[in-house]
Order: structure tokens, then sequence, then C-alpha cells
């Protein structure tokens, strides 16, 4: 694991993923391929949690889209936890609140 | 221009995305002390961000050893409080009327910087700078 993933968890239906820290240019590149890599697999649900997530700039949600967009291809489906007051700020801004499903906690996406 | 008071903050960075959080504290350091909510210290922060971003990816082409000049001021906007942030590179320069943000109907990743940053900001002027490079100066309001 590093700074900005915390952990992954797997099972054979979905992907957990926690994601810690502050994504910027400098740090979503890093993020962007460690979700690819997890989309690689085919989970069927890859679930982000963003609880611990302080701060995210055009870059990172850039990254979110494009994962969303790979695992929909492949028949998956991306779940946002838990975004902090900051991050859901900019998901506003964008619009993009109202494009990604975004829940409460990580046993809302498991039962979604 | 205006004058440089104690709290405002100038600093020269490389172009080079690692730099972008200790922009970010220094904006904090020179917004909060004006009065502003944590969730605008957090926008203004976003909009620095994006535009330092736009410098690296687009002015310059990808990070390098060149510098971006960064002004953080304490100014006043139509009689209020307002923080001043001015960035000044010596990359490309580009047709300000051009720097517009995309339609969000389009969902895409990139491209939200310049939407970013016009929606967060009261005021956003971009120009050439002399022989080469853009400035870009942004302000925001201080509502009580």
């Amino acid at each position: 694991m590093t700074d900005l993933i915390e952990s992954v968890s797997r099972n054979e239906n979905h992907t957990v993923v926690r994601l810690n820290g502050e994504i910027d240019l400098h740090r979503s590149p890093e993020l962007h391929h460690a979700l690819v890599d997890l989309c690689n697999e085919k989970p069927r649900r890859l679930i982000v949690n963003l609880s611990k997530v302080q701060y995210i700039d055009s870059s990172g949600i850039g990254s979110l889209v494009d994962v969303f967009r790979r695992l929909k291809r492949g028949g998956g489906a991306l779940f946002l936890v838990s975004p902090s007051e900051r991050v859901t700020s900019v998901l506003e801004i964008t619009r993009l609140n109202e494009f990604f499903t975004i829940v409460a906690d990580e046993q809302q996406a498991l039962s979604a | 221009m205006d004058d440089v008071t104690c709290a405002d903050a100038e600093l020269t960075i490389r172009c080079d995305p690692t730099a972008l959080a200790d922009v970010r504290q220094r904006v904090r350091g020179v917004a909060e002390p004006i009065g502003f909510a944590d969730q605008d210290v957090s926008n203004i922060m976003l909009a620095v961000d994006e535009a330092i971003a736009n410098v690296i990816r687009h002015g310059y082409g990808g990070p390098c050893d060149e510098p971006i000049n960064i002004r953080i001021q304490r100014v006043s906007m139509d009689e209020a409080a307002a923080i001043q942030i001015t960035i000044r590179d010596f990359g490309k320069q580009v047709e300000p009327d051009c720097i517009v943000g995309r339609s969000l109907d389009e969902v895409r990743p990139g491209g939200l910087g310049v939407h970013i940053i016009r929606t967060v900001m009261d005021d956003v002027v971009y120009s050439p700078a002399d022989d080469r490079g853009m400035r870009l100066v942004m302000r925001k309001k201080y509502v009580p």
C-alpha cells in the first residue's frame, strides 16, 4: 500500500479501495494507475472510499471519470463512498455529483 | 500595483506538480486571516491549483525547470476585503478569449480546470505577459 492507497480488499464480486490524503496533479497519476489495475481485474463493483480524502482537484476527478467508463464498458459499476465536504464541493462544481453513484457507506454500496 | 503587506505571499516555483501542496498552504495562509470560511478557502486553493496545473500542462507542455511566479495578496474589491492571486508564467501565449471552460454536459476526463476557476472566483482575467507567457489575475471578495 501507499500513502494514497490505504487498503484494497477483494472478493469474487467486488473490490473495495480506501484512499487517503490529497489528490492533485502530483498524486493523480498514481491514483489512476492503481484504479486502472483494479479495473483490469474486472470486479462487478469497484467501491472507492473517499472518506479520508481531504482534497481532490480536477485531475483526480478525471481519473475517477475514466475509471467509471472503463468499468462500465466491462459491465461493472463504480461506487464513491462518503466523500468529504470538500470533495463533495468539487463534485458539485463540476456537476459530477449527478453522474457518479455516491453512497454513505461501504455497506450501502455492497447491497445496492 | 498594490502594496505587498506582511500577510501577503510571493513565491516562485518550478513547473512541477510536487510544488502544488505548498502553494495551497500559502494560499490558505493569506485567505484565512481575511475571514473566508473554510469551504471558501478550499475553493480558492482549488482555483489556484487548477490554474497552476493548466500552466504546467498547457503553458509549458509538462513538468520542466521553468519558473512560475505566484503572488497572493489581500486587496480591496468593491470596498470589501478580497484575495487576489496573480500567476505569471513564461510559457506558451494563448489568446485570452480562447481560455473558456468546456460544457459540463459532456462527461469525460479533463478540461474542467477553467470551469472550476471561473465558478469559484469572482473575477478572472488572463492576458499575454510581455514577450512570452501569460498572466492570470483572479480575485474573490470576502462576503461575511
